[in-house]
């Protein structure tokens, strides 16, 4: 079932990825990443000493600020703090500095669709920047189920209000990692067959849920290596300047 | 101070009521759950409508230890400020009693439930059916004991019914949470502190959609599939006991 779409991308292809890290020089770490017009600027600082609230013994704290566009934080920015908290503490390693936190600061530039995803690209790639310890990369994808029950990957705004339902996948990026072999392993599975976070919106099949899965997990890979190209530019560049 | 002869021992050793207690081998291989249920089992479910006598709709919902109260006012006239909308508006709105979680005040961590009640019951109404008018929907958590949202999900649905409020089915909602190997349906409060990850379904069974799928932490495909499975049964059996709940309502209001 092929779909035409507004901007003459097939129903598989993702927007021009854009990202470049480093841009702010106040923040420990920062990342912009663009897909399309959609945009998000993500800064970090720490680990910092850490508050009172959220002081844990045991492992460090990771606090997400969402600065949204234009106006005050909503219900649904607060989701979204909540969402990428979560999903930043499966991948950072925590046990590594306890009793501090970590600050992760979201400003959106412009929304034209799949945010969440966008947002937690540029997260995960101010946190590389920052030099925090990761199990390993995530990367996130938004795909959308149209009424004819076609499946989308990558949606703008205005396809987003025409789908019936659309999820935000994100996905571990485990084909290295810092972490031992068995470690890896999600049961007998590794864990690159598997998933960090979903978050659906409308209503959809259960089927249409795991056909979104496949597509999305397929789809990861190129995000993958455009994170992974992104991540070795900057320390090949880093080296050279050191040397 | 410290120079009076023996006034105070050389060296300090804890009294033995002061030693922390060693926590139960929970979440190991053979661990047993605190409160003795099988890992696929669920609290013992309880609802009642009409909870609320000033609301157009409401429903009280028991699991165990959770307790959820939920309101539903409307269908009522719109905002003035609020744009037209040829679709109804949902108001979603959960709370937490200063009481309800073992810290005082800890439930206003939970910012976004009210969000995702919202997306939860977005997919079930049928919008149309109210143009221009807005349905809000209250949740009171009363007391908070594991899976507060499922049960705020399930309740606000059946308010939504006894509110008259036009739905495509009844939305049932079940979480489950992961220990190592081992999958567990509608975890307490102990279990999901140290739960590896999470997985909520939202659905409305007799179509066998899903309006919520939420994941959090690390599964795998295979497990993903369990869980899922897993969730729909439980909904599906959540499901029959709320229409009992309502057809026992209604045939009392018959007689």
């Amino acid at each position: 079932m092929e779909t035409d779409r507004p901007d003459g991308r097939t129903p598989n292809q993702l927007r021009p990825l854009v990202c470049s890290c480093s841009i702010l020089h106040r923040s420990h770490g920062s990342a912009s990443w663009a897909q399309g017009e959609t945009k998000v600027l993500a800064a970090v600082y720490g680990p910092k000493a850490g508050t009172k609230k959220s002081e844990n013994p045991e492992k460090a704290s990771i606090e997400v600020i969402w600065k949204p566009k234009t106006g005050q934080i909503g219900k649904v920015e607060k989701e979204y703090e909540m969402i990428l908290k979560r999903t930043l503490e499966s991948i950072c390693i925590r046990t590594i500095y306890p009793n501090t936190t970590t600050s992760v600061i979201v400003q959106v530039v412009h929304d034209d669709g799949a945010l969440l995803p966008c947002a937690i690209n540029a997260a995960c790639a101010a946190l590389v920047d920052a030099g925090i310890p990761l199990k390993h990369l995530a990367v996130a994808i938004c795909c959308s189920v149209t009424d004819s029950g076609c499946i989308i990957l990558d949606p703008t705004k205005d396809e987003e209000e025409k789908m019936k339902a659309f999820i935000n996948l994100v996905f571990p990026n485990t084909i290295v990692s810092v972490l031992p072999e068995g470690s890896l392993q999600a049961g007998s599975e590794p864990m690159a067959h598997g998933i960090m976070t979903s978050i659906t919106q409308g209503a959809m099949s259960v089927d249409d849920y795991l056909h979104c899965l496949e597509r999305g997990r397929a789809a990861s890979a190129r995000l993958s290596e455009f994170v992974r190209k992104n991540i070795e530019l900057k320390s090949t560049s880093e080296a050279s300047k050191a040397g | 101070m410290a120079g009076k002869g023996g006034a105070t021992p050389a060296t300090y050793s804890p009294s033995p009521t002061t030693n922390r207690k060693k926590k139960p081998p929970i979440f190991k291989e053979d661990w047993v759950r605190p409160d003795g249920r099988g890992f696929h089992q669920c609290r013992p479910a309880f609802f009642r409508t009409g909870a609320v006598n000033a609301a157009s709709g409401s429903a009280y919902a028991e699991f165990g230890n959770t307790k959820v109260i939920v309101s539903v006012f409307g269908p009522r006239e719109s905002k003035k400020a609020m744009m037209y909308s040829d679709i109804g508006r949902l108001n979603c709105n959960v709370s937490f009693t200063t009481f309800a979680t073992p810290i005082r005040g800890q439930g206003s961590d939970h910012k976004e439930y009210c969000a995702m009640l919202h997306k939860a019951l977005e997919g079930a109404i049928i919008l149309e059916t109210f143009p221009k008018t807005t349905v809000d929907v209250f949740a009171l958590v009363l007391e908070s004991s594991g899976s507060d949202l499922p049960v705020v999900i399930s309740c606000a649905s059946l308010a939504l019914a006894d509110a008259g409020i036009m739905m495509y089915d009844i939305v049932a909602s079940v979480s489950v949470s992961c220990f190592n190997k081992n999958l567990v349906i509608d975890p307490i409060l102990e279990e999901e502190i140290g739960q590896d990850g999470s997985l909520m379904i939202t659905c409305m069974p007799s179509r066998y959609e899903i309006t919520q799928l939420t994941v959090t932490g690390e599964w795998s495909t295979t497990k993903i599939n369990e869980g899922m499975q897993l969730c729909l049964d439980a909904c599906a059996k959540l499901a029959k006991i709320m229409r009992s709940c309502l057809k026992e309502v209604a045939s009392d209001s018959q007689e």
